[in-house]
């Protein structure tokens, strides 16, 4: 029922009826309500004719459809407000909704072949016990109408439980049922906008014209001191700040949309060809897509850079990803060179890789069009000219495996380059030369440190689609080299931070341009730290645990730094004891591993020199046995056989 | 001109996904190298090091038919060899390459030998630029450039002359492979490259760097910016240095890194140097540059190099 006309608590009556409650609401018409907004769709997008109205009440908006000319027909369930309105001269029927299939019919009969040209329901989907029934019986009725001039257009309205007000305090735990209004208790289904396009649009109906009822408050809006509706409050105005990028709809209290009936693909076994209405969180997961969606600009300018960055992509552990080569720069002839660039790689990972040119002239307009591309469950960066470890992508998996939805961080280094000079450009060599590694970007993603410089390049991590998908986020085009600083500490703020703590990509920097020291490259105008910031400061920043202190010690509290210094001292002490004491373990491991592998060696050499005696044992078995099968031995056989008797004769005779 | 190439990588244990991804990239890089030269022929040699399990098992049943398959529908022939135990890697890229020269099949017969890692991906113009620089007959060895970390070395800007070729991707002439006799067995996995580059330089041929013919190594980064040593490499690497000391006659060096090992350096270290002591005491040492090729002492001190316990001067 319309909130618009009622304080909580307020009983008020009501337009029309619905099974199981006896009362029927009595709402008066009014321009800025749902009514008003309703009349005027239909004044905007019908054909004149019958404007019936379903679960009409004591039809608020007759007379004024009726004044302007069109046929109003009400039809409720309530005789005792139909009754009413027949005795206000309007035309009224009583019409059972729930009656489901057959109702199409029904409705027609009641028409009596005059032309139609709406249907409205206003506040009544939400008291229904299925809503898909009605819909498609009301479409079926449409195209039965339908003539030469078109089919009958239908005009909604319906509460938006998505309102700021409500999901403000439902993250405090509150649900507040109330007698009317948007939470109003005889209310059977919930709606938001995108339950009210997936239900309507599943039986062709197709939206043609919308009118809204904002309310800045609606009528949950109490208690007023709720923490979390304080306007200005940092909490509420946070909210607001993330609610905004997601939908435009926080404020709307009542969806007020005029459809159209849209042909539907053609079905075979008489289902409906859309997908069920209800919300299945396996249907959410992301399948059939790949982890990564990675974006590498190009302008095609150097092919043999692409193909190494390609080459980085094609070389990774973890294969799970698409690439998406963006080419922009409008160089003639710069897809087809990218393409070809593609090409050359093996097919395996060539049909990974898609090539699309972007129309735009900034690098953030680039990755927007990019981030638009993109499929799978997370997106990362890999500019033409920066160089990546096998491990990248995998980094970024198990980051997301640890802390699914946080942006993941790996580390990233730079290294010098520098043009190739005049007379080494004659002889072929390579434009640019590596000098020297930088380790100048930080291990460890530091929200505050962030604020001060940017220790995350882009080739550095991967942030989660739904930051896109759920709140538009994007790179700011206004921005020109901090659009990528920008995004990174706004999808820090919102989903944190997951470090990797490895290493995995490498940056390049231009000796003759370059500016190292220095967070952001200094032909950067000052205007626009400005601008990126005044983006920054128009809404609260959520920052990590642990920041009070941090923020603290940078603003100068000294009691607070002192303390943490001793702290530290402290903790140092202890830390070094500790190093004493695994450096003496050490040691003493290490002296007995030496005795082990002495002992071992000893060992070994026992070993070897049982080895040889035992072989110099079996050399003299052989040559016994060699001596025994000699002819020496045979001839001299008569000889031993004497001396042997002499000598058990000699025993015999004794000493 | 139609040039034969034999491509070939000792495996020992490693990931075989890895592998597979290796000669894929070998696929590619065919291609363009075929585009570049009519009628040539490409065959791809595993030398597999594995055991018969363990980490360092033979290359499994799925992923040797797998490796085949990837081969084969680019029309690359495999030789897959295993030799049942680790022979160490320039041993058995010496066997790989005996087995082409010593084939009877005519298909088996290359001009050109590309030595490669397990753990590369060829970028996909890698074997057509590095073929291309060896159309020189001063050029012995052309080495790939080594991305995404750069290998320190250096080289001239100009020409591409360098000190010495890592064996991560090499493509060496197969008469000069044989005529230097191939690798040393006695370097087991390090030092191996520089050793021969050095022999292939006294023999008067050139060692060419080629920044365009781009090759992905894969190796871990450390937080200082540079790989992270295997425990093999931390013993092999000792090994390595005092055996090339040893073959230019350089003790100062020699003394040097012995020295380090048991003063400084880690159980592996004091290993490495015990074994080349041992060696030593027994007489077991390969043959000095000058012994092995009959050349003056400063023929020899004119190529080899050493300085920090490196082979050439860094660029950073």
């Amino acid at each position: 029922m319309p909130s618009t006309a009622s304080e909580p608590g307020e009983v008020a009556p009501g337009r029309h009826s619905e099974p199981k409650r006896a009362a029927t609401y009595r709402f008066s018409f009014s321009w800025e309500g749902p009514y008003g907004h309703a009349v005027r769709l239909v004044e905007r997008h019908a054909r004149r004719g019958v404007v019936l109205d379903l679960g009409c009440g004591y039809a608020a908006v007759g007379e004024v459809l009726r004044d302007a000319g069109w046929q109003y027909v009400g039809g409720d369930r309530d005789v005792d407000a139909v009754a009413d309105i027949v005795s206000r001269g309007l035309e009224g029927h009583v019409v059972d909704l729930a009656m489901g299939e057959g109702l199409a019919g029904s409705l027609a009969d009641l028409i009596a072949g005059r032309r139609v040209a709406a249907v409205m329901m206003l506040d009544i989907i939400e008291h229904l016990p299925d809503p898909p029934a009605v819909l498609r019986e009301l479409a079926e009725l449409s195209r039965s109408l339908a003539d030469a001039q078109g089919a009958p257009i239908l005009v909604t309205s319906i509460p938006n439980v998505a309102h700021f007000d409500l999901g403000a305090k439902l993250v405090a735990g509150r649900w507040d049922v109330t007698p009317s209004g948007l939470l109003d208790r005889t209310h059977l289904q919930m709606f938001t906008e995108q339950r009210v396009g997936a239900e309507l649009g599943r039986f062709g109906w197709g939206e043609c014209g919308r009118d809204d009822v904002i309310m800045e408050h609606s009528d949950q809006w109490f208690p007023v001191d709720h923490p979390f509706l304080v306007e200005g409050g940092l909490v509420h105005d946070h909210f607001r700040s993330l609610r905004s990028a997601a939908d435009p709809n926080m404020t709307v209290n009542q969806f007020v949309r005029a459809y159209r009936l849209v042909e539907l693909p053609p079905v075979s076994d008489g289902q409906s060809p859309l997908p069920a209405r209800d919300v299945h969180p396996a249907d959410l997961e992301v399948t059939g897509v790949p982890f990564l969606s990675v974006l590498t600009r190009t302008e095609a300018r150097r092919p043999s850079m692409l193909t190494e960055a390609l080459t980085c992509l094609a070389a990774q552990s973890f294969e799970d990803f698409e690439v998406i080569v963006l080419v922009g720069g409008g160089v003639p002839g710069a897809v087809e060179a990218s393409v070809a660039v593609v090409r050359t790689f093996e097919e395996g990972f060539a049909a990974r890789v898609r090539v699309e040119e972007v129309h735009s002239d900034s690098r953030a307009a680039s990755l927007n069009a990019g981030l638009s591309l993109a499929r799978a469950r997370y997106v990362a960066f890999l500019d033409e000219d920066d160089l990546v470890t096998a491990d990248w992508a995998a980094r970024f998996a198990e980051g997301a495996a640890r802390a699914p939805g946080k942006l993941v961080r790996s580390v990233s280094f730079a290294r010098h380059v520098r043009h190739r000079a005049r007379e080494e450009e004659a002889l072929g060599a390579r434009p640019v030369t590596l000098t020297k590694p930088l380790g100048e970007f930080a291990e460890r993603f530091d929200a505050l440190s962030a604020l001060a410089a940017d220790a995350t390049p882009i080739s550095s991590f991967a942030v989660p689609r739904s930051l896109i998908t759920e709140l538009h986020f994007g790179f700011d085009e206004e921005l020109a080299s901090c659009a990528e600083w920008d995004f990174l500490l706004r999808a820090a703020s919102v989903v944190g931070v997951e470090d990797t703590g490895h290493v995995t990509s490498i940056r390049l920097r231009w000796e003759d341009e370059h500016a190292a020291a220095t967070p952001v490259p200094p032909e950067v105008p000052a205007g626009e730290y400005l601008r990126m910031f005044a983006g920054l400061d128009a809404r609260p920043l959520l920052l990590p645990p642990g920041s009070a202190t941090g923020i603290a010690c940078l603003a100068g509290n000294d009691g607070l730094v002192s303390a943490r210094a001793a702290h530290q001292a402290e903790l140092d002490r202890a830390l070094d004891e500790l190093r004493g004491a695994l450096a003496v373990t050490q040691e003493t491991l290490r002296v007995e591993l030496d005795r082990l592998h002495a002992e071992t060696a000893q060992a070994e050499e026992l070993a070897n020199q049982v080895a040889r005696l035992e072989h110099r044992a079996l050399e003299a078995e052989w040559a016994r046995d060699e001596l025994l099968a000699s002819e020496f031995w045979r001839l001299t056989a008569p000889l031993r056989a004497l001396v042997t008797f002499l000598r058990r004769d000699r025993r015999r005779a004794g000493p | 001109m139609a040039t034969a190439l034999r491509v070939q990588t000792v495996r020992y244990g490693g990931d075989d996904r890895r592998l597979l991804r290796m000669l894929r990239s070998v696929t590619a890089a065919a291609r363009q190298f075929g585009d570049g030269a009519a009628g040539s022929a490409l065959t791809v040699a595993i030398g597999d090091c594995g055991g018969p399990e363990g980490p360092g098992a033979v290359l499994g049943g799925a992923a040797l038919t797998e490796a085949r398959e990837i081969l084969t529908r680019a029309g690359i022939l495999l030789d897959y060899v295993a030799f049942g135990r680790n022979l160490g890697h320039g041993a058995a890229q010496n066997v790989l390459a005996e087995r082409a020269a010593g084939s009877p099949d005519p298909g088996a017969d290359c001009d050109v030998l590309v030595l490669a890692n397990p753990d590369t991906y060829l970028s996909p113009n890698c074997l057509a630029k590095l073929v291309r620089v060896l159309d020189d007959d001063s050029v012995g060895i052309a080495e790939a450039r080594q991305i995404p970390l750069e290998h320190p070395r250096t080289f001239d800007l100009a020409t591409g002359d360098t000190p010495w070729a890592s064996g991560c991707l090499m493509a060496i002439q197969a008469a000069v492979f044989e005529a230097r006799g191939g690798f040393e067995p006695a370097f087991f996995l390090y030092g191996d490259d520089v050793d021969l580059s050095w022999r292939v330089r006294l023999a008067g041929l050139r060692v060419v760097h080629v920044p365009e013919a781009a090759v992905f190594h894969d190796k871990e980064l450390m937080v200082t910016g540079f790989p992270a040593p295997s425990l093999e490499e931390e013993y092999q690497t000792v090994l390595a240095r005092l055996l090339l000391g040893h073959r230019a006659e350089r003790p100062d060096f020699v003394e040097q890194w012995l020295g380090w090992a048991g003063l400084q350096g880690s159980e592996l270290h004091r290993r490495a140097a015990g074994e080349f002591v041992r060696r030593q005491a027994e007489g077991v040492l390969p043959a000095t540059y000058r012994e092995a090729l009959g050349l003056s002492k400063d023929a020899v001190a004119s190529v080899t190099f050493f300085h920090e316990g490196e082979y050439a001067e860094h660029r950073f």
